[in-house]
């Protein structure tokens, strides 16, 4: 260990003036370069890096914290005793594992079901990581361009709408889920088809906002999809009314949801890549 | 290129790994620590600002392309971060774990104060009170909480230091 010399302490300020300033140069290209600039490009091959490292993080987070432990230390003297103990071990790990594939199984059906209940053109894909930072609400699939999958198609598990496609590398996509405090949705309530915003907030609330206070709005009351603007199809669920709040606003009520969809936990989804069929016929 | 410089990378590698792998899996509440930031100001207390600096604009620039924002701002708050936690090196004393344990709380509330603000220039809309609240104070406690697990190396590193520079004085 040194400390360091003197002549790095003298030019410390001046490789921090550097950096400072390829750093604000990188910023500026990102955004100034389109979607295919070599700034995207390079984060299309970080994904590709990362994402098997994720998957592997993935994969080994899910089932310790699915199966546990089963191994304990026996100390019993007679072998009998010990091989059947050992076989119970086994056994349960088995049964454990095939209760895992039930489930996935049972997750698989449900999306297909969806798939067909809604007649979506969609591709199924698993997710392999969430966000590496505080600032973003995202995850990532297995799956990416070379699927068919592009930058602003609805992500959707069968328990309602997850998020949209923000980013699309050959073999891995990200997704910004609901609630990001960057998402941003048109909905409508069930009951009484009043139109709003659906967005999430910092605190990791969805909110549904721009609904005027003369509308009535009761805890329970389901949130779906509008199909204005033409990114997400009609009718998908996202959730419902949590809870009503006076707000700040005289003109608009606020009003807080409940997700249909375990944005947290999900591993499998469907992305819709083509709008609902009876549509494109029309 | 010499051992410590090797040493740097290899932790840094190490560092990138467990922020894919591991970081997403034990996020409290949303709330994911940041290993990467943490061998930045490793790397910055032990070694000065000038590796803390470089250290800390790599490992930026990489956090940039794995995150899911724009890819810049990281690199620029990590280059910081590394920079002043560097100059604090020289006025470290390892003999207490108030004082390092602090510079990783301060640290990382600087960088995600520093990420907002960049956020905020860049146009995107933030509920700043908010972001303290529920981001940036939350993940300097994990970031801090975190280090507690390097702390005995790095009061090991800072012991040596320290030690050196005695007898470097000393002759």
């Amino acid at each position: 260990m040194r400390i360091a010399d003197k002549s790095d302490r003298n030019i410390a300020p001046q490789v921090l003036a550097a950096l400072l300033v390829v750093s604000i140069l990188i910023t500026t290209a990102w955004f100034r370069e389109g979607g295919s600039g070599p700034l995207h490009s390079v984060r299309a091959g970080a994904s590709i890096v990362a994402a098997p490292i994720s998957a592997a993080g993935r994969w080994v987070f899910t089932p310790v914290r699915s199966v546990g432990r089963f191994i304990s230390n026996l100390n019993v003297d007679r072998s009998e005793l010990e091989t059947l103990r050992s076989q119970n071990v086994e056994l349960r790990a088995r049964v454990m594992q095939l209760e895992e594939v039930s489930l996935e199984a049972e997750r698989l059906r449900d999306l297909v079901d969806l798939k067909d209940a809604m007649d979506l053109d969609s591709v199924g894909a698993k997710v392999i990581s969430a966000s590496t930072d505080n600032w973003s609400r995202t995850i990532s699939l297995d799956k990416g361009a070379t699927d068919g999958i592009e930058v602003g198609m609805p992500v959707v598990n069968a328990q309602g709408l997850l998020g949209q496609v923000i980013e699309v590398g050959p073999y891995a996509s990200v997704v910004r889920l609901l609630t990001d405090d960057r998402s941003g949705v048109a909905a409508m309530i069930q009951s009484n088809r009043a139109r709003g915003i659906v967005s999430g907030n910092v605190n990791d609330q969805v909110s549904l906002d721009f609904i005027g206070k003369e509308i009535e709005v009761v805890p329970g009351d389901v949130v779906i999809t509008s199909g204005l603007g033409g990114v997400f199809p009609k009718g998908l669920i996202i959730g419902e009314v949590l809870r009503v709040d006076r707000g700040s606003s005289d003109i608009f009520r606020s009003i807080v949801l409940t997700l249909a969809a375990d944005v947290r936990s999900t591993e499998e989804v469907l992305v819709i890549t083509g709008a609902v069929v009876e549509e494109v016929e029309e | 290129m010499g051992s410590r410089t090797l040493l740097t990378i290899a932790i840094s590698v190490l560092s990138f790994v467990l922020q894919t792998a591991v970081a997403p899996n034990i996020a409290i509440a949303g709330i994911t620590p940041n290993f990467m930031l943490l061998v930045v100001v490793v790397a910055a207390l032990v070694d000065g600002p000038l590796r803390g600096t470089v250290v800390g604009f790599v490992l930026g620039l990489i956090f940039d392309l794995v995150s899911s924002g724009p890819v810049g701002p990281y690199a620029l708050v990590f280059t910081l971060v590394g920079f002043v936690a560097g100059s604090l090196q020289k006025n470290m004393f390892a003999q207490s774990w108030v004082i390092p344990l602090t510079v990783f709380g301060l640290s990382t509330l600087l960088a995600e104060v520093a990420y907002g603000a960049i956020l905020a220039t860049l146009g995107v809309e933030l509920a700043f009170w908010s972001s303290v609240l529920y981001r940036m104070i939350p993940s300097a406690l994990y970031n801090t909480a975190l280090a507690l697990l390097v702390f005995p190396w790095i009061t090991s590193a800072l012991r040596n230091s320290t030690r050196s520079m005695n007898v470097k004085r000393r002759f």
